[in-house]
């Protein structure tokens, strides 16, 4: 088997007790975010790197990607017992969770969400492990024409599948772009839009705007509108057996989510809360009784749990093999593995394989430790939920204050993180996606880069990168993509996508 | 990018001809009478409109990338085709933030589409505790540097605590206690992360 080899020494190195820790730690944390509705994986991905540091390159990587990962288990925990998704991915989950729980039968959904967010998690592994290295190979033969046409075509994609308004998405990305660029040019040392001497001439640090626009924005929107906290059902250890029906139903969706979700993941742009909406989506469906979704069906809990579990490792394989986020979280977890001075990309599977295989086996362990943390500690976990708001938002706030400043020692981060966050507020009010913009800065400056060098390559012709047969491929499906989305807006403007569910 | 905007303006187009409105041109002329209303109103209230649908945010974006475009093109420059100058890509950014800062900003008048912020109607004690809470992180970076960051951890969570509306002063002060011991068992004690310690250093 490929990697069989590699995959053994990674368990090596996950098996190292700081390695082990860190990944234990990493899902415990995740899982408590997951829980809470005020901090997301993103922002609290972006208050770990401190800590990340510390840990060293390989375990702080684990670190950020347990707490990624742990957020998904999380959130279905309070999706089920207190009809409160903890975070966006756990939305759907709801819909069908909530009322197994007021049937008596949360015990079962927890068990199942589980046991199948785990075999989404094992199962994306596999494919992360088989599909990486050599995307990561042939991503070595990759010029800046072929990244260029690359980030052309991811630009498409984004815009297209972010938000409801196309106009706004791309808005956001440009503005993105724009602030990645602020700084002094990596080329030529000329400062760019600094506003003075020093003020920018480091540029705009993204953990700063990320934990902004994630967290303090958030903590602004459950300070104007606290909700209640909310009855939870009561479940025992010995209550977390599904019956032998529910089982068999939940084999083929947690298959079928499983795989959705991972490969949902390789897609610029979409979260996985997409992918949880397209897994529900797609089980209502192949189902004989669509009628009975709402209402507890065991198809439409387990599938989009599957789902967002392997849409977060789906969403490894373009950053790991390629060196290219396409999601916001994923843009934390570049900015944390730069920060150890890893660079993602082809080059990783040759300078740094430890990291990555090591990496993979870590994440093998924590799924399973997620699995175990999770089905004894539900009740602590459903309990968490319940914090009210007037005890949890200082808390985050204060979070959010030292951990941005104690990334950089740099109080113009606070600044920026306190004005990052106002400004998201405002954007969510407003119906502008942040998501893009937090890409937008880390795609800004590797843009830039690749249009410099593919234009020094032919000389300052544009027309040989249509003799590249991969340039030419990502620019032409770039082309397709948006004929496809506007051909389809004209005929489904009326309605929204969760309506058509 | 170019095809994504002449999209979204061929998208809105169809969208105001449903509504009975034919060209671009007409869109602008009716945005103020037709889909808000506004005909009689002050300039002031037209404003306040204009914000609270985000299209006066659109619209300063579109006027932010004027000023990029207009700055990387002459303060910055293109440099030539094979070498390309610092201001290539940014004016390109430029544009692009203007053209769809303006189709955003046309789009927020839409009339079939409903504006969470039109939506909901938050009391102004809300919005008061949003701006203390603001201030109240301010705080904490003046306090910071010459206090150090455990006693403004303490004075800041106390603040917040009585802002977000916890009831008692000694559960905002026990409350205050338990983060700041946290992180300094954090940041201290666990992973030695060299924090301004001011009066207590």
């Amino acid at each position: 088997m490929m990697g069989f080899a590699e995959i053994l020494k990674g368990f090596a190195i996950a098996f190292d007790p700081v390695n082990l820790m860190a990944c234990f730690v990493g899902c415990l944390i995740g899982t408590v975010v997951g829980v809470l509705p005020g901090l997301g994986p993103t922002a609290a991905m972006a208050l770990m790197l401190p800590f990340s540091i510390q840990y060293g390159a390989t375990a702080g990587l684990i670190l950020l990607a347990g707490v990624w990962y742990g957020a998904m288990y999380g959130g279905s925990t309070t999706s089920i017992l207190v009809n409160i998704p903890g975070e966006a991915a756990s939305v759907v989950t709801c819909l069908d969770g909530y009322q197994m729980a007021r049937r008596g039968r949360a015990g079962a959904a927890l068990a199942l969400v589980a046991i199948g967010s785990w075999v989404a998690g094992t199962l994306a592994l596999i494919g992360l492990q088989i599909f990486a290295p050599p995307l990561g190979v042939a991503a070595l033969r990759f010029g800046p024409p072929e990244y260029l046409s690359l980030m052309i075509f991811s630009f498409v994609l984004l815009s297209a599948l972010i938000g409801e308004n196309q106009a706004k998405g791309i808005l956001m990305l440009a503005l993105g772009l724009f602030l990645g660029i602020v700084g002094i040019d990596p080329i030529l040392g000329v400062p760019r839009f600094t506003l003075g001497p020093t003020l920018l001439m480091q540029g705009i640090d993204l953990i700063a705007v990320a934990v902004g626009l994630f967290g303090v924005a958030e903590i602004i929107q459950v300070i104007i509108a606290p909700d209640a906290p909310k009855a939870v059902s009561k479940v025992r250890l010995r209550d977390l057996y599904p019956n032998t029906e529910e089982v068999r139903r939940s084999v083929k969706p947690t298959l079928r989510g499983s795989v959705l979700g991972f490969f949902m993941g390789l897609i610029p742009g979409l979260s996985p809360a997409v992918a949880t909406f397209f897994s529900y989506s797609l089980e209502k469906r192949l189902s004989r009784y669509p009628e009975q979704f709402g209402s507890g069906m065991v198809e439409g809990v387990v599938a989009p749990e599957s789902a967002n579990n392997g849409a977060v490792i789906g969403a490894l394989l373009p950053l790991l093999a390629l060196g290219i986020p396409f999601s916001a979280t994923a843009a934390v977890l570049l900015s944390g593995l730069r920060m150890h001075k890893v660079e993602a990309g082809p080059m990783l599977f040759q300078d740094a394989p430890d990291i990555f295989w090591g990496f993979v086996a870590a994440m093998y362990l924590g799924n399973l430790m997620l699995l175990i943390l999770n089905l004894p500690l539900v009740g602590i976990f459903s309990r968490i939920a319940t914090i009210r708001p007037q005890v949890l938002m200082p808390v985050v706030s204060i979070l959010c204050l030292v951990g941005t400043y104690s990334i950089r020692f740099s109080t113009f981060d606070i600044w920026v993180m306190i004005m990052a966050g106002v400004f998201g507020f405002f954007c969510r009010r407003w119906g502008f996606p942040v998501a893009p913009l937090v890409i937008g800065m880390v795609l800004g400056p590797m843009t830039e880069n690749n249009l410099r060098l593919t234009m020094q390559l032919f000389s300052g012709q544009l027309l040989p990168i249509f003799y590249r047969p991969v340039a030419m491929g990502f620019l032409v499906s770039a082309v397709l993509f948006q004929l496809f989305v506007y051909g389809r807006s004209r005929k489904t403007s009326s309605t929204k996508p969760v309506d058509r569910l | 990018m170019l095809i994504n905007t002449l999209d979204s303006g061929f998208h809105l187009s169809a969208r105001h001809r449903q509504a009975g409105v034919t060209t671009f041109y007409e869109i602008i002329k009716n945005i103020s009478t037709v889909n808000f209303q506004m005909r009689g109103r002050s300039l002031l209230t037209r404003l306040w409109q204009w914000i609270r649908c985000g299209a006066a945010f659109s619209f300063s974006i579109a006027i932010m990338g004027v000023a990029v475009a207009i700055f990387s093109a002459t303060q910055l420059g293109f440099g030539t085709k094979a070498e390309v100058g610092c201001g290539t890509f940014p004016f390109i950014v430029g544009v692009a933030l203007a053209i769809t800062g303006y189709l955003s900003g046309i789009s927020s008048f839409r009339p079939e589409q409903k504006k969470p912020g039109l939506e909901t109607q938050q009391p102004p004690r809300s919005f008061r505790r949003v701006a203390y809470t603001v201030i109240t992180y301010f705080v904490w970076l003046l306090l910071t540097p010459h206090l150090g960051y455990i006693p403004a951890t303490f004075a800041v969570t106390i603040a917040m605590a009585k802002i977000a509306g916890l009831e008692g002063w000694i559960r905002s002060i026990a409350l205050s206690l338990s983060v700041t011991f946290f992180l300094y068992l954090l940041f201290e004690v666990l992973f030695y992360v060299d924090l301004p310690r001011g009066i207590l250093g």
